[in-house]
């Protein structure tokens, strides 16, 4: 069973239960479908990334994309299934590689080179860009002047607090996760970023046929 | 009390459906279709 029928199925539960009108029940649906996404994305991403040894730098680099994305939007998956598929692989690979980066390259030229750089392209797409909507979430014009300011604004913090953290010689594994949680965020509200995701939702929707295919014939192998 | 448990549980649903609408989008995961009540015209 999908979250959206589990969310769904809940909602009717809660509709006979307290007698809500149609109105009630599609929020309800709505959040319970949102609450559940996000918290089984969370769990595959802290345990694919536990399995990896990234855990502080995947859930930095999370955390950091993720405020900025409630400000910024960006594009998703089609399904929560592929969402949360492509966010538990998606967020350990950027936190080992990041990992692997910061354990290479530490000197602090770099980190403020890779800070300032990140500034840059972050503050012209997300000027540009933000917030970005999708169909299953339009965005009035009213609403969007505020929304591109706030998530300016957390650019800006976001590069005050990693040129802050370099001076203060916080370990570069953090530094470089909020750098590149921040510039992710800049690309995923792009249209390159939003024909990258389509791509790869149509990946794993090939994926998933695939998988059923070779499980009617009995097995890959 | 199971009412009284299910109301508080649909006014906290309400009120993570309400943050969620004046947000651009979700954070990082699915985004469901935002229902009609919550739609701004």
């Amino acid at each position: 069973m999908s979250i959206s029928e589990i969310s769904s199925k809940i909602s009717f539960i809660l509709k006979d239960e307290l007698s809500l009108d149609e109105d009630k029940r599609e929020v309800v649906e709505y959040s319970l479908n949102v609450v559940m996404s996000i918290t089984i994305g969370l769990f595959f991403v802290i345990i694919v990334s536990m399995f990896l040894g990234v855990l502080e730098t995947t859930l930095t680099i999370t955390i950091a994309a993720g405020i900025l994305r409630v400000f910024a939007g960006g594009a998703h998956c089609s399904t929560p299934f592929k969402c949360n598929f492509f966010g538990s692989i998606f967020f350990p690979s950027l936190g080992l590689l990041t990992y692997y980066v910061s354990q290479n390259v530490s000197n602090i030229y770099f980190m403020l080179f890779a800070s300032f750089i990140s500034l840059l392209i972050s503050l012209s797409s997300f000027m540009k860009y933000s917030p970005a909507d999708t169909p299953a979430k339009p965005i009035s014009n009213k609403k969007k002047t505020g929304l591109r300011r706030i998530s300016v604004t957390i650019v800006i913090l976001y590069f005050a607090l990693a040129v802050l953290l370099i001076f203060f010689k916080l370990d570069p594994e953090y530094i470089l996760s909020i750098i590149i949680g921040m510039t992710w965020q800049a690309f995923i509200i792009t249209p390159t970023g939003y024909r990258f995701l389509n791509k790869v939702d149509y990946g794993l929707t090939w994926l998933s046929l695939f998988y059923r295919k070779t499980k009617d014939k009995g097995g890959v192998f | 009390m199971k009412k009284m448990l299910f109301a508080l549980g649909v006014a906290l649903l309400t009120l993570v459906a309400q943050a969620s609408a004046a947000s651009a989008c979700t954070l990082l995961f699915y985004q469901p279709e935002l229902p009609k009540a919550l739609r701004e015209e």
